[in-house]
């Protein structure tokens, strides 16, 4: 977008009464309107003047922004002291300038917060503001924006000794209505904050109805925590404070509010944390847990025992956990991805395929005898491509009589061959041709992990099992190379 | 009687909690939910009474409704820094307990756009807080506090029926006058407008 610099016009004698005396440091607060239809960048000189100066004075008594400032200023900077009115010297100015970036968009009132810090110099000298430039017009003068002083008031010394008596608010005396209504204009990142107050307020926040489309858990060297309705903040939690989770911005965002907050509650570990915020997401699972560490950091037991209970829809384990790390998650798992297995030792992967999960995958990296196949309780099995067509065929011949009952969808993916052979698939079992004119959907959705469609199928070949149950064996091709097969049990 | 065409430029008489009564137009009065509600149709006899609420904070109230009467229908909550100089002088003139009041009665009344800017104002109490700085913001209630806002709930929840008791039996009224032979009703209706309108005789 088009930059232009602007320039400033000090024009306006705005303020001719000397307006504070007593104070050692001025906070001025400044209004502005833009509402420029492109970007631009101008500058405001902002000047304050002593009647009476001194230039004893002059150190320390530079303004600086307030740490208030709007969105859209992108620079303060202070341009020292400079004799204005030689006639008068020494008469003394602090210059600030402030350096505005308008948006596209962006429009309405701004407030600039200035304040002057404490200079033992100051001190009870009678200042007098008579003067600051406003008036912001472009290269060929036309006025872009109005800006105008809103009040003038105590600075930052002042303002401490308020901050002393402590500025407080009876939130919860007002009705809840109002309450909620006050939550609602609060930010993701403060609403956490607010909801582990106290039990009224988890429940306050949880009121809110507010969503996140899903609430995942990432163990590495530290836990994050994704929760994306909060993005670009995420959360991390660490083995060596249990009771905190801490809440980070990525850098990468221009926003106000970078400040990493701490959250600290007594007695909390990470499930009561993860209970926490599924609760008031209003969500009943974790949608998503990955174990995945480097070998130096231990994962202590009480990682896992605290985080058990907790349902999840979608567990994947890789590298170097061993089952006996996170068994006790098992029973709350509904869908099981094991990536590596560090032990190869048969009874320990046995123990986690006979569960009853809705989806079981087992990358190609860990091998499994059809044995192990045949052993499987799960909704959804999906063979990994190590298994040959010829294995395949053995395995449908197997359910045919009987094995994997409680299986409704298996899937084997071929990455070496372009086609299945249907021939060696097929041999010995009795089959019939889909019909054109047939389709079927199958409801796949919800016990995969990865898809978010239901599978129509319209060919393949329609094959019985022996208690008359009814299937469909339908291939698909797979892009660039290789292919699927499925077997879709029928409801 | 007061229709709905000509509630702009009517004036309604409002009843506070010591018993004094006050006039607000109906286009300011237009912007309360509850009024909406209750009497915008069937318009209303005699003072309306919001006896829940003292007349310094209807006042406020009805102050920042009679302002915003020409601006732009409310769409939705602004930020803070949005707010007109003139909002801005409206809620810093009040104190703490005056700022309680009005957004009590704003909530009770359903003003929109009041109730919208009041909650800004908190919420910004809070901006940018963690648990710990909010704690020391929130006076949190102690367990007799809370037992007092329930009470206050519950003493709402009756004043909120008796407007509704109000706005019934004013409703009752309007269907009877609708019974009554033409010149009738000619003649109370004159001699209602007559009672409503006296104390506005100057204007």
């Amino acid at each position: 977008m088009k930059r232009m610099l602007l320039t400033i016009f000090s024009l306006f004698l705005l303020l001719l009464a000397p307006v504070s005396a007593q104070y050692d440091t001025f906070t001025f607060n400044m209004s502005f309107l833009c509402g420029h239809p492109k970007q631009y960048t101008y500058d405001i000189t902002f000047n304050i003047r002593d009647e009476n100066p001194d230039r004893s004075i002059r150190e320390g008594a530079i303004a600086s922004e307030s740490g208030e400032a709007n969105i859209g200023i992108t620079e303060i900077s202070k341009t020292g002291f400079y004799e204005k009115e030689l006639s008068r010297a020494p008469v003394w100015e602090p210059v600030v300038e402030v350096r505005h970036t308008c948006f596209d968009g962006q429009k309405g009132f701004k407030t600039i917060l200035l304040t002057f810090p404490t200079c033992p110099a100051l001190r009870n000298k009678t200042r007098y503001v008579y003067k600051y430039y406003l008036d912001i017009t472009d290269k060929s003068g036309n006025r872009v924006a109005d800006a105008e002083i809103t009040s003038i008031g105590p600075g930052a010394a002042e303002k401490k000794k308020k901050k002393n008596s402590p500025r407080t608010f009876p939130l919860f005396n007002l009705p809840d209505k109002v309450v909620k209504h006050v939550a609602r204009r609060m930010t993701y990142v403060e609403i956490i904050c607010l909801s582990i107050i106290s039990d009224r307020t988890k429940k306050l926040v949880k009121s809110l109805n507010m969503t996140s489309k899903s609430v995942g858990l990432h163990v590495w060297t530290i836990v994050s925590i994704s929760v994306p309705v909060i993005y670009p903040h995420f959360i991390h939690w660490n083995y060596d404070d249990v009771e905190s989770l801490s809440i980070h911005i990525q850098l990468t965002n221009d926003l106000r509010d970078r400040k990493t907050r701490k959250l600290t509650k007594e007695g909390f570990h990470l499930g009561d944390w993860i209970r926490h915020l599924l609760f008031i997401f209003n969500h009943a699972e974790l949608s998503r847990v990955m174990l995945s560490t480097d070998p130096e950091t231990v994962i202590p037991k009480s990682f896992f025992d605290s985080i058990t209970g907790i349902d999840i829809r979608h567990l994947e384990v890789f590298d170097r956990y061993r089952i006996k790390d996170y068994r006790s998650l098992l029973p709350y798992v509904k869908q099981f991805t094991l990536l590596e297995n560090p032990s190869e030792n048969r009874e320990s992967i046995q123990e986690v395929i006979i569960q009853n999960f809705d989806y079981l995958g087992v990358k190609p990296n860990i091998r499994l005898s059809l044995d192990d196949y045949l052993l499987m309780n799960s909704s959804f099995i999906k063979m990994n491509s190590k298994m040959t067509q010829k294995t395949v065929n053995r395995f449908i011949r197997h359910w045919i009589h009987g094995s994997n009952p409680r299986m409704k969808y298996m899937e084997y993916i071929s990455d070496r061959r372009r086609r299945p052979h249907l021939q060696k698939i097929l041999k010995g079992i009795n089959y019939q041709v889909v019909p054109d004119d047939q389709v079927r959907v199958f409801e796949v959705q919800r016990y995969t992990p990865n898809r978010d469609e239901d599978l129509i199928v319209g060919s393949g070949f329609n094959i019985y099992r022996r208690d008359g149950t009814q299937a469909t064996i339908h291939a698909r091709k797979l892009r660039p190379i290789g292919f699927r097969l499925f077997l879709l049990v029928w409801n | 009687m007061t229709s709905p065409a000509s509630s702009s430029e009517v004036k309604y008489l409002i009843e506070s909690s010591e018993g004094n009564t006050f006039d607000v137009s109906g286009a300011a009065l237009r912007q309360s939910n509850t009024f909406n509600a209750m009497f915008l149709n069937i318009g209303a006899d005699g003072p309306i009474p919001f006896t829940d609420y003292n007349e310094a904070t209807l006042k406020k109230v009805f102050e920042y409704c009679e302002h915003s009467v020409n601006e732009e229908n409310y769409s939705g909550p602004k930020h803070q820094d949005d707010l007109s100089k003139w909002d801005l002088n409206f809620f810093n003139e009040m104190d703490q307990k005056m700022f309680i009041d009005v957004i009590n009665a704003s909530n009770f009344l359903d003003i929109e756009r009041l109730t919208s800017y009041c909650c800004e104002r908190i919420a910004r109490m809070l901006r940018g807080k963690n648990t710990q700085e909010m704690i020391k913001v929130i006076t949190l209630p102690t367990a007799e506090e809370l037992e007092a806002k329930q009470k206050v709930e519950e003493k709402k929840a009756a004043a909120a029926k008796k407007v509704a008791e109000k706005a019934a039996e004013t409703a009752e009224k309007t269907e009877t006058l609708e019974e009554l032979p033409v010149q009738q009703l000619v003649q109370t209706t004159r001699n209602k407008l007559t009672r409503k309108y006296l104390s506005f005789s100057n204007e």
